[in-house]
This record gives C-alpha cells, sequence and structure tokens, in this order.
C-alpha cells in the first residue's frame, strides 16, 4: 500500500477515535458532579426537577418586575431572552434593542407559557447531558460502587400454590410480566436508574449504580404500599384546577412536586393524574383532589385482568381481592355510590371509575378504550408478581472499595506502562520509542473502542487493559527481531525494514488470530465479569496489529527508508 | 545472537520428564488436598469483605424532607430534597479534619442532630460500605471510620466459628483490619437469612456497628452449577477453534503438538492453583485462557520460524531446523516475556483480591508457556514428525 493512503488511513482512524473518546472526556473532565448526578437520575427526576426550577424562576422574575420593571435581566434568566426572541418575531412585534424585565415578560404569551419554556429549557439542557453521559465510557458496578442481583422465578412455590407444574414458556411469560412491573416501580428508587433486564429465560439481572443498600432493594422487589385506592373529591377537584388555570407559577414547588394549596382542608390532598406517554414516562394530565386516607391497600389484590363487557362490548378490567380487602372494599363502594374513586400509585393517580354499586371481591372498572383498560391491568399488577423472585446471585460493593479499586487499576496501568516505556528504549534505542508511541496511540485507540461499543470498564477489563500493555509491544518486538536479524545477513537498513515488516506479516498473523479466537470465545461463552475482560482483550489485539503494522511501518518508512543514508537506531550495540 | 544453537532436540526427555513429574506431582498433591479451593462463583455461598472500623458518629435527621448521605474518599456530602427545592453541602474532610469537627459543622444543619461517639478520629478514613448514600430518619445513620486496631483473623473466625463452614482470608494491610469471609450454603438459607447471621454474629464480637461490609457477594447454587459448566465450555471450545486453525494454516503436526502444551499448560497451572491453594474463580478462567492465548502465540512464532526454515533448507534434519529457529525466536520470546511479567507486576502488586491473583497466576502461566513453547511443543512436533516419517516409509515399502 502506498505511504499516502497509509498515513490517510491512520489520521481517519485517529480522528475517529478522537469523536468517540470526546463524550468521556467531556463528561469525565467537564461536567461538575452535582450536574451528574442529577442527569443520571430517571425521566421523571429531571422532570421534576425542571419542573421546580421553571417555578422557582417564574416566581423569582415575578417578584423582580413588579419591584422595578425598567431593571436589566440578571444573567441566570438571560436564556429566557432567546424563548421571547422568538415569540416576539412570531407576534410580528419588533424585537427590543435594551432587554428590561418589563419587554422581557411582554415576549411571552402568558405566565404559563413563560413556565413551559422555562422548564423545557432546564429538561432539555439536562437531558442533552443524559445523552452524553451515556456515550461516555461507563464505570462497571465494582468500580464506582453498587449492586447487581440476579433473580430467578421461585417456580417450586409457585407450582405448589397452582398444584400442577408450570411450562417454561409459562414461566417465561410470567418472568416478563415481572419485569414490566418492576420497571413501572423504578420510580420509588431515588437518586439512581437502575438497568432491568432479562437474562436467559429465567432470570431478571437488575444492576443499581451507586446505592448498595440491601433493604431498599428488599422494599423494591416486595413493592409493598405502592398502590392504594382512595375516594376523590369531585367539588374540590374542579375548584383546584380552576386555581392552577389561573396561577401556573403556584403549581409546583422548587423541588418539582406538586404544591399543596392552602385551600384545600386537612385530610384531602391535591394529585396529579397521569397517563404514561408513548415513551413510558407519565405524563400530566390534569389534577385531583383526593382523600388523604387510604380506602384500600394494593396488596389485597390477587389478580387483574382485562375483558370485553358482554352486553355493551366495551372493554373492562376486571381484578379480584382477598377476602379481607373484599370486605373493606365493600363498606368502602357502599357508602359511597355514585362518587368518584382513584386508583392512586406512588401518590400519582392512574385511573379514576364511578362506583355504582357496594362490590365486594370481583370488581369490574369500565369506561375506558381498550389501551386505557390494558394500561391499568397492567398498573393493578404491579401490586404483585405474577410469579415471586429469589435471589440468584448478588454482588454489592461500597463506594470505598470501587474508589480504592480505581486507583489502584490507574497506579498499575500508570507504573505498568512505564516500565514497558523504559525497557523498550533500553532495549531498542530510537526505534523503542516508536514501539513506546504506538503503545500510546494503542491505549488511545482501546479507550475509545470502549468507549464507541458503550462497554462498561469493569475491574477484569482494567486487567484486560494491563495485561493489553505487554501484549500489545510483542508485535513491534517480533518485527524488530527480525529487521536486527536481516541487517546481520548483510543488508541495507531500508531492506531489512523492508524484509523485516514482510516476513512478520503472517507470524504476527497467526498469533494474534489464534489469541482472538480465545478471547472471542471467552466474550460468548465467558460469566459477565469475565466477558469484560475478553472484550478488552480482543480490542487490544486489534488495536496492536493495527498500530504496529500501520503507524510503526510508517513511521519507519518516512524517516528511514526514505533516505538510504539515515541510520536505524534499532540497538544499543552495534548490532 | 548466539553462537551456537541451544539443543533443544537434545534435551527433548530431559525437558518431558521434567514436566511429567512436575504434573504427578500435581495430580498428588490434588488428591491429597481433596480438590481445589473452590471461588464463590463456583461453590455458592456467601462472601464478605468486612472491615472492623469503629463508629465515630451518630447521624439522625427528624425533618420531613429527604436527606441523603453520602461518603466519598474526600468527605460526606449532604443533600436535602424538599419543597424549597435541593440543597447540597460539602463537608470536606480537609475543612473539617476530624470526626468533632466534622460533627460541629453537620450538626448546625436544621433538623440535623449528630451524637460524637469518638471525636477524634480522622475524616480522611471515613468508610463507604454497604447502606450508602444512605437516606437519614429518626432511625441514626452510623459513620464508621477507618483506624488501626489489633483485631485479627482468630477474632473473626472464632466470632463466626457458629455458623458452620465458613472461611476467613485476611485483606490487605494487618493493620487495616479488612478481612475476606467466606460462607457455605446452607440448606433452606438465603441471601437476605446469610446476611442477617454474620452481620449478628460480628456485631456480638466486635461491638454493634462497628463492623462495615465494603463488599458483599451471594451466589445461590444454580447460578455456580451454570458457571462452571459454561467456563468448561469456554475452554473446549476456545481449544478446538485454535486447533482448527492451525491446521489449517500449518499441519497436522503442528496443530497436534502446540494442543499439548497447551494442555500442558492448563495443568501446571491448576498445579500451582492447588499448590500454593490460590482460589479458582471465573477470573482464573479468564487466566487460562489468557495463558492459552500467550502461549500459543509464543509456540507459534516459533512453529512459523520452523516451517520457513525447513522450506529454505529442505536437507537439514529436522533436528537441526528446530534447534536453529528456537534459537533465532529466543530473544523475541525473552522480550516477550520480560514486556509482559512488567505490565502484570505491578497490578500483583497494587491491586487487591480477585485481580491480584489473577496477576499472580498470570506470572506463573507466562513462565510455564514459554518452557512448553520452547522445549515442550518443538520437542512434540519433533516426535510426530518423525513417527509420520516412519509409517510413511513403511507404507512405501
Amino acid at each position: 500500500m502506498k505511504k499516502r493512503s497509509r498515513l490517510v488511513i491512520v489520521l481517519v482512524v485517529v480522528l475517529l477515535c478522537g469523536f468517540f473518546l470526546y463524550p468521556t472526556i467531556a463528561w469525565y473532565g467537564f461536567v461538575p458532579q452535582d450536574t451528574k448526578e442529577l442527569a443520571t437520575g430517571s425521566n421523571v427526576q429531571i422532570k421534576e426537577y425542571s419542573r421546580g426550577q421553571a417555578s422557582r424562576d417564574l416566581r423569582a422574575l415575578k417578584e423582580l418586575v413588579a419591584d422595578d420593571p425598567q431593571a436589566a435581566i440578571p444573567s441566570e434568566f438571560s436564556y429566557l431572552k432567546e424563548y421571547a426572541k422568538e415569540n416576539y418575531k412570531a407576534m410580528k412585534r419588533s424585537v427590543p434593542r435594551n432587554w428590561t424585565l418589563e419587554s422581557l415578560f411582554a415576549g411571552f404569551y402568558n405566565e404559563q407559557d413563560m413556565f413551559d419554556l422555562s422548564e423545557s429549557y432546564y429538561r432539555t439542557s439536562l437531558l442533552d447531558l443524559k445523552v452524553l453521559g451515556n456515550k461516555a465510557l461507563q464505570l462497571g458496578l465494582d468500580l464506582k460502587g453498587g449492586m447487581s442481583i440476579l433473580l430467578e422465578a421461585d417456580v417450586a412455590s409457585y407450582e405448589a400454590k397452582i398444584g400442577k407444574d408450570a411450562s417454561s414458556s409459562e414461566i417465561s411469560a410470567m418472568i416478563r410480566q415481572d419485569i414490566e412491573i418492576l420497571e413501572k416501580r423504578i420510580d420509588q428508587f431515588g437518586v439512581s436508574e437502575p438497568v432491568i433486564r432479562l437474562q436467559g429465560d429465567d432470570q431478571i439481572l437488575i444492576e443499581i449504580p451507586g446505592a448498595a443498600d440491601p433493604e431498599r432493594v428488599n422494599s423494591f422487589l416486595r413493592g409493598k404500599g405502592s398502590l392504594v385506592f382512595k375516594m376523590v373529591d369531585d367539588t374540590l377537584t374542579s375548584e383546584l384546577n380552576a386555581y392552577y388555570a389561573e396561577n401556573p407559577s403556584e403549581v409546583y414547588t422548587d423541588a418539582g412536586v406538586l404544591r399543596q394549596p392552602s385551600f384545600l382542608p386537612a385530610g384531602k390532598i391535591a394529585a396529579g393524574y397521569y397517563v404514561s406517554d408513548e415513551y413510558g414516562i407519565d405524563e400530566l394530565q390534569r389534577y385531583v383532589v383526593i382523600e388523604d386516607e387510604i380506602g384500600l391497600d394494593g396488596i389485597h389484590l390477587e389478580s387483574a385482568t382485562t375483558a370485553t363487557d358482554g352486553i355493551t362490548g366495551r372493554p373492562v378490567v376486571n381484578f379480584q381481592l382477598d377476602s379481607l380487602g373484599g370486605d373493606i372494599f365493600y363498606k368502602l363502594t357502599s357508602n359511597h355510590v355514585g362518587d368518584t374513586m382513584a386508583v392512586v400509585m406512588d401518590g400519582k393517580v392512574k385511573a379514576m371509575a364511578t362506583i355504582n354499586e357496594g362490590i365486594r371481591s370481583n370488581v369490574q372498572i369500565s369506561g375506558f378504550n381498550t389501551e386505557e383498560a390494558a394500561d391499568l391491568a397492567i398498573v393493578l399488577r404491579t401490586a404483585a408478581l405474577p410469579i415471586e423472585l429469589i435471589v440468584s446471585s448478588q454482588q454489592a460493593v461500597g463506594a470505598t472499595l470501587g474508589e480504592d479499586a480505581v486507583s489502584a487499576g490507574l497506579k498499575a496501568i500508570a507504573v505498568g506502562l512505564v516500565l514497558v516505556i523504559i525497557l523498550m528504549f533500553a532495549y531498542y534505542h530510537v526505534s523503542g520509542l516508536v514501539a513506546n508511541l504506538a503503545l500510546l496511540l494503542n491505549m488511545f485507540f482501546m479507550i475509545s473502542i470502549l468507549s464507541a461499543f458503550n462497554f462498561t470498564l469493569t475491574l477484569t477489563s482494567v486487567a484486560g487493559l494491563i495485561l493489553t500493555l505487554g501484549m500489545a509491544v510483542d508485535t513491534n518486538v517480533i518485527i524488530f527481531e527480525r529487521i536486527k536479524e536481516e541487517r546481520r545477513l548483510g543488508k541495507s537498513d531500508v531492506a531489512a525494514i523492508k524484509a523485516g515488516f514482510d516476513k512478520a506479516f503472517w507470524t504476527v498473523m497467526d498469533a494474534n488470530i489464534t489469541t482472538i479466537i480465545a478471547a472471542l470465545v471467552l466474550s460468548q461463552l465467558g460469566s459477565s465479569a469475565v466477558k469484560g475482560f475478553a472484550n478488552t482483550l480482543a480490542i487490544g489485539i486489534v488495536s496492536s496489529v493495527f498500530t504496529a503494522l500501520f503507524v510503526s511501518h510508517l513511521i519507519f518508512d518516512a524517516t528511514v527508508a526514505q533516505r538510504e543514508g539515515k541510520k536505524l537506531h534499532i540497538s544499543w550495540r552495534k548490532n | 545472537m548466539l553462537k551456537k544453537d541451544i539443543a533443544v532436540i537434545k534435551l527433548r526427555w530431559f525437558a518431558w520428564a521434567l514436566a511429567v513429574v512436575l504434573l504427578l506431582a500435581g495430580g498428588i498433591s490434588f488428591t491429597v488436598m481433596g480438590g481445589f479451593n473452590l471461588g464463590v462463583d463456583f461453590e455458592s455461598g456467601l462472601s464478605q469483605r468486612i472491615q472492623i472500623a469503629p463508629i465515630g458518629l451518630e447521624v439522625t435527621y427528624t425533618g420531613n424532607k429527604d436527606a441523603v448521605l453520602a461518603v466519598s474518599g474526600s468527605g460526606i456530602n449532604l443533600e436535602v430534597r424538599g419543597d424549597e427545592g435541593v440543597s447540597s453541602t460539602n463537608f470536606s474532610a480537609s475543612e473539617y479534619p476530624t470526626a468533632q469537627d466534622m460533627a460541629t459543622a453537620l450538626d448546625a444543619v436544621q433538623n440535623i442532630s449528630v451524637i460524637v461517639r469518638d471525636g477524634s478520629l480522622d475524616t480522611s478514613q471515613l468508610l463507604s460500605g454497604y447502606g450508602f448514600p444512605a437516606t437519614l430518619s429518626a432511625e441514626p445513620t452510623k459513620l464508621n471510620f477507618q483506624s488501626s486496631g489489633d483485631a485479627n483473623i482468630e477474632d473473626v473466625r472464632s466470632a463466626l466459628d457458629s455458623l458452620g463452614n465458613v472461611r476467613v482470608q485476611t485483606v490487605g494491610m494487618d493493620g487495616s483490619q479488612t478481612f475476606q469471609v467466606r460462607l457455605g450454603i446452607k440448606e433452606g438459607a438465603t441471601q437476605d437469612s446469610m446476611e442477617t447471621e454474620v452481620k449478628n454474629a460480628l456485631n456480638a464480637a466486635f461491638g454493634s456497628g462497628n463492623v462495615v461490609v465494603l463488599q458483599s457477594d451471594y451466589i445461590g447454587p444454580k447460578f455456580s452449577a451454570t458457571l462452571l459448566s459454561s467456563s468448561i465450555l469456554a475452554i473446549v471450545v476456545a481449544m478446538a477453534l485454535i486447533l482448527l486453525y492451525i491446521w489449517v494454516r500449518f499441519r497436522f503436526a503442528y496443530a497436534v503438538s502446540s494442543l499439548i502444551a497447551l494442555v500442558h499448560d492448563i495443568l501446571m497451572m491448576l498445579t500451582v492453583i492447588t499448590l500454593f491453594r490460590f482460589e479458582f474463580s471465573g477470573i482464573t478462567v479468564a487466566a487460562l485462557l489468557t495463558i492459552i492465548g500467550y502461549s500459543l502465540n509464543n509456540t507459534i512464532v516459533i512453529f512459523d520460524r520452523i516451517r520457513e526454515n525447513v522450506a529454505l533448507a529442505p536437507n537439514t534434519s529436522l533436528g537441526d531446523t528446530i534447534n536453529h529457529s528456537v534459537t533465532q525466536s529466543l530473544s523475541r520470546t525473552i522480550m516477550s516475556a520480560i514486556t509482559t511479567l512488567i505490565a502484570i507486576i505491578p497490578l500483583a502488586v497494587f491491586a487487591s483480591g480477585d485481580i491480584q491473583l489473577f496477576a499472580v497466576k498470570m506470572g506463573f502461566g507466562i513462565l510455564f508457556g514459554t518452557y512448553s513453547s520452547n522445549l515442550l511443543a518443538p520437542a512434540m512436533l519433533y516426535w510426530i514428525s518423525k513417527a509420520q516419517a516412519k509409517r510413511k516409509a513403511k507404507k512405501a515399502e
């Protein structure tokens, strides 16, 4: 291959790797820690946070403008100018040259408009950061602390309950339902967003970064108290909706949760009525006033299914209560015929229905379309998992140990790197420096490929990275030794370099292909810890072959082979 | 550059005899010691890394907001989420060097009260184990500090003695009081019940709350069974594919010789693991496979040379060609072994636990791999080629 085309390939690869490495550098180097924590939160938390920030800004601005309408806009609110400009243009009015608080307010249709745009500003910037964070190299739970739990279906107790054997497809279907339910419970989890996924056919893997608190995980798995039935106060509900429509800045607190208006009597609380949007995020529809007192706790639910009403043909949701729950529910519904009842999950109203008569254990709720009915059935089912889960394996690492592991890993990499660099220079003179450059490039390629493929950096992959340090120079060693040999045969430097690279080519390929076979098999068949190691090793092999055959070769060709007179330094001795 | 070739072929009986003796020793020690010291991932049970560290502070929170306390190497971070928004306060260890200083600062936060159990402790030694970041409540959250003490492995052993099948190892420096505790699984026990048992036993021995769980791994019986079978499968599949590749690229005799050398490497590694009572865990499988890759890499570089030299000088005897090829590759062999070793040594020095063991096993593996690819594999190739030639000659008759 021509030197120029090789140079182009090397440059393209370097640029590409730089592009992939950028998010990692930006995320770990330039995003402040508390912003990072906000951005790694769940979408719901980001939403709450942005609502809170928008409410606070709107209130602060209203105070400021009441104080002095002609005052300049404080810098923390200047982001609103961009939105106001757009609005001015849309309203076909001239954009003010000197911005004052008054002209800023004039740039919005109403307070609600200002609130919405401000919320979207906060939300978009955090979501952008979240995207950046997802592109950056992820640290495994063993490095940043956290917990990973593998759960499996408790088949034995399920079979005992239903009194017959369960087929594996049945179990796997129920496991999938369990996952759906656990995902709905994520909200309870706070700061970090856990990963929940199916492993194999009948196992669930849950990874919770940051927190390693078994108690919280247990309550998460049991999911108790997350679903309740409560009575709705219809009169206050319409009052509340009217009030919020009038005062958009009074809806949320700074933390982004509903602000309880002062006119609500004790024992009544304001809650949002939510419907899941297309992304599975709960979207707020309107506001409802419900009783603080719990009508019926969801632990009394035994099952929930959707069906079609035989007479009307409309979709309905049926659910079964246990006997105690049936008694409570009968008393409640008999006293409230004609009233509305709400299904509340984690403080959010998920469904409402009018009570027609006193109901005991078999409850039927109607008044939805098919999709809503299916959604409600899922919500009701979250109270209980279709099949119980038992812990198959669990790994928890505290943050201290994780930090120690990171610093030990970095230290080992640094020391190893320095030692190898010294040795290569000591043994191969200037050519050793070429190998060292290839080695450093190799590290750079590996880390950027790891982040490009979204691999998680675990303790074992750090080990793989370090091992590759030693193996990466090996390709150069094979070539250098061959060049030396060719020179000993009396060849000129240029001829020796050419013969060295040519003859070493298949040796290098054979040696590395066999190693990569081992690495690929490991990455397919190994356990998850081993997989991290194997992936790093495989990437390391590919990139070390590339750096040796392309980068080192190019440097030799460009320096020594270019001018016949130039001396090749490949050893401190004569030969 | 050596003037004279190394007499690899002359040494063949001796080299193989040494290998066989060592392997026999390994086999004997394996039977005597009753198998491997299986890691928690292959033998179901609970494995915890615990540190005995005194409680310095107890923090309680009586407000109605969400207060979360996180501990990092540089201090603690308090996040309060309430109606007025999120407020995050950092109490760095450099600003509040002792537990007493930190307590005074924390106590000033609204609704937070701190009981000082030992105010002289150094806040840069704060530990964050199981249960952090912690949500504060009226129930006190305990902050432990790493400090030197004299609890030794025997104390931990006797504390856990009543729980049955328990193994304890010291981790890190003696003074840090950190231990790895392993418990075999009992009939009907769950992860939850085992963790509670260990916690209660340690609390009884070292004082309630004075033990921090840094890491906790639980492996159920079913999980460990699948792991073992998938590991064996991985090794077998990898070896089969490699054999196939060499067969295609070289010749049958080369493939079989290198495979026999690999079996030697694996068996030698297992011998070392048995002799030194190293833990056999999932990471060990990774070490084994890396050594397979490494040793094979070495063998192939040498075989490549033999093949090249056979083609260049078909009239030289095979023995001489092999000797010459091994000698030609020698400086590369040595350099490669040294660079890999010096990359691994820092890992063995600085890392702890599984990764340190991995590095140590890798170190042994590099030695065995170098031995087998320079002495054993070429000898095997010599024998097989001779046998093939003899059979050919017989057929020709």
